[in-house]
């Protein structure tokens, strides 16, 4: 066994394990690493007593604890003159100093209770929400469903057009019929319904082209600024939720929605064709 | 400031609850309408196709034609519901049917009927419409009365009595009867 392999078994060994039989045959030689032990030894009585250095957060709350009553007192104002004599720090037990000295602390930072306050409330409404989302709201089944959203918007829009006198009225509901179709768009294009999202698109088109630009076309020319204006807006935002549904969609998906784009971006700049013409 | 510390993942925790059940339910509702545009495209292409012939039409007598068309598309949506058992869905559909008789076959029939003299062709033209509408619900309201069971028929009430209304208003526009 040399130096080396022999400090490091007396490295591994504690002190009050017994040395084996051929590091004691070593050290009976070595004087090196029996100096070497010596020194180990040394260290590991002594370590024991090496100072923990003291915690400043303890020995602050602990000076805070046990401060002088006149300092708590003024520290607290008001709250202080309601304690009674009897539950004064110096007088009272440990727990009487511990709710002075908290309650003062709270007291000179309101913030803290405000947005504590705030918190709370937050977490009630979220809450609130959730129970009204479990047991609230009627869970929708698919067939079995009382309400029908697109369908009864679209036979609430064709009655007002079988009374629509005028082509303005005309071009006002079928743009909201338009609009009605468009906002299928996003539900269809992340269900991936490619089938339903082409016959969409389809009848996206027959409105803006053989309806709405249609009637359009027999507006007023008064009238078509302030008519065609947030109509032709509005088709623009379609074409713009279209393109970004398209850049996200799988690839199968994008033609009905590039078809949307074309259409609602050819409708607004038509529309505004109509209303640039008259001036 | 260092107590304020401990509010932060409170107020970070319940925000980004609420944003994941703003996502589940925007999500929920989403599928949700694609799977109802799904089951009612054919409903949808008739109702956006029956506007732009509303859009196009001129006269009243006109229009009340192309609500005939809706409601015929109705009906048999209803009958169909019906095979199925379907109740909310024929209570629905039987409301949109209602609807289309009244504000759309009955008022344009009876704003026609305002600007022509008795007895002219324009009148004839809209007992045949009146005619061609009420023909669709008769049928119906039988198939629905003798419905096989005890509690279906139950449940259909109310749809036959929205197709009863539908019908009176059809009633009232009958031509009257030269003395």
């Amino acid at each position: 066994m040399n130096c080396e392999v022999a400090k490091r078994r007396l490295l591994a060994i504690s002190k009050s394990n017994g040395l084996p039989a051929e590091l004691r045959a070593h050290l009976a030689y070595c004087g090196s690493c029996r100096a070497w032990r010596r020194r180990l030894l040394q260290l590991e009585r002594h370590v024991s007593s090496l100072p923990i250095p003291r915690s400043r957060r303890k020995s602050r709350f602990l000076r805070e604890f046990l401060r002088e009553p006149e300092q708590v007192r003024k520290a607290l104002d008001g709250t202080a003159a309601t304690v009674s004599e009897a539950a004064a720090p110096t007088q009272a037990g440990p727990t009487a100093r511990f709710r002075l000295v908290v309650s003062g602390t709270i007291q000179s930072r309101p913030m803290v209770g405000s947005l504590a306050g705030i918190a709370a409330l937050l977490l009630i409404a979220l809450s609130a929400y959730e129970l009204r989302n479990h047991f609230g709201e009627p869970q929708s089944s698919g067939s079995k469903s009382i309400s029908e959203p697109l369908l009864a918007e679209l036979v609430e829009r064709d009655m007002r057009l079988s009374s629509a006198g005028t082509p303005a009225e005309r071009v006002a509901i079928l743009a909201d019929i338009a609009d009605v179709l468009a906002r299928n768009l996003g539900p269809l294009a992340h269900a991936d319904a490619h089938e339903d999202l082409s016959t969409l698109a389809k009848l996206y088109e027959n409105v803006v082209r053989s309806g709405l630009l249609h009637q359009a076309r027999a507006l007023r020319e008064t009238e078509r600024l302030p008519v065609l204006g947030p109509i032709a807006d509005r088709l623009k935002e379609v074409a713009n939720t279209a393109e970004r549904l398209a850049r996200q969609s799988p690839a199968e998906q994008v033609q009905p929605l590039l078809d949307i784009v074309a259409v609602a971006r050819q409708g607004s700049s038509e529309l505004r064709a109509l209303w640039e013409e008259q001036s | 400031m260092k107590s304020c510390l401990f509010i932060v993942p409170i107020v970070g925790s319940a925000l980004v609850c609420l944003s994941g059940q703003q996502w589940e339910t925007s999500q929920r509702v989403d599928t949700d309408r694609a799977n109802r545009f799904h089951r009612d495209v054919s409903l949808i292409e008739t109702m956006v196709e029956g506007g732009l012939c509303l859009a196009k039409e001129e006269t009243p007598l006109l229009r009340a034609e192309c609500c005939t068309a809706l409601a015929q598309q109705l009906a048999t949506a209803v009958r169909h519901a019906a095979k199925n058992h379907d109740h909310a869905r024929v209570e629905e559909l039987g409301q949109h049917l209602r609807t289309v008789l009244d504000q759309g076959v009955a008022v344009n029939l009876s704003e026609t009927r305002k600007h022509v003299p008795a007895n002219s062709s324009v009148e004839k033209k809209i007992e045949e419409v009146r005619r061609s509408a009420a023909s669709l619900v008769e049928p119906l309201e039988e198939e629905l009365e003798q419905a096989s069971a005890p509690q279906e028929h139950e449940e259909f009430q109310n749809t036959l009595q929205a197709l009863r209304q539908g019908r009176a208003e059809l009633e009232r526009l009958r031509a009257p009867t030269p003395p």
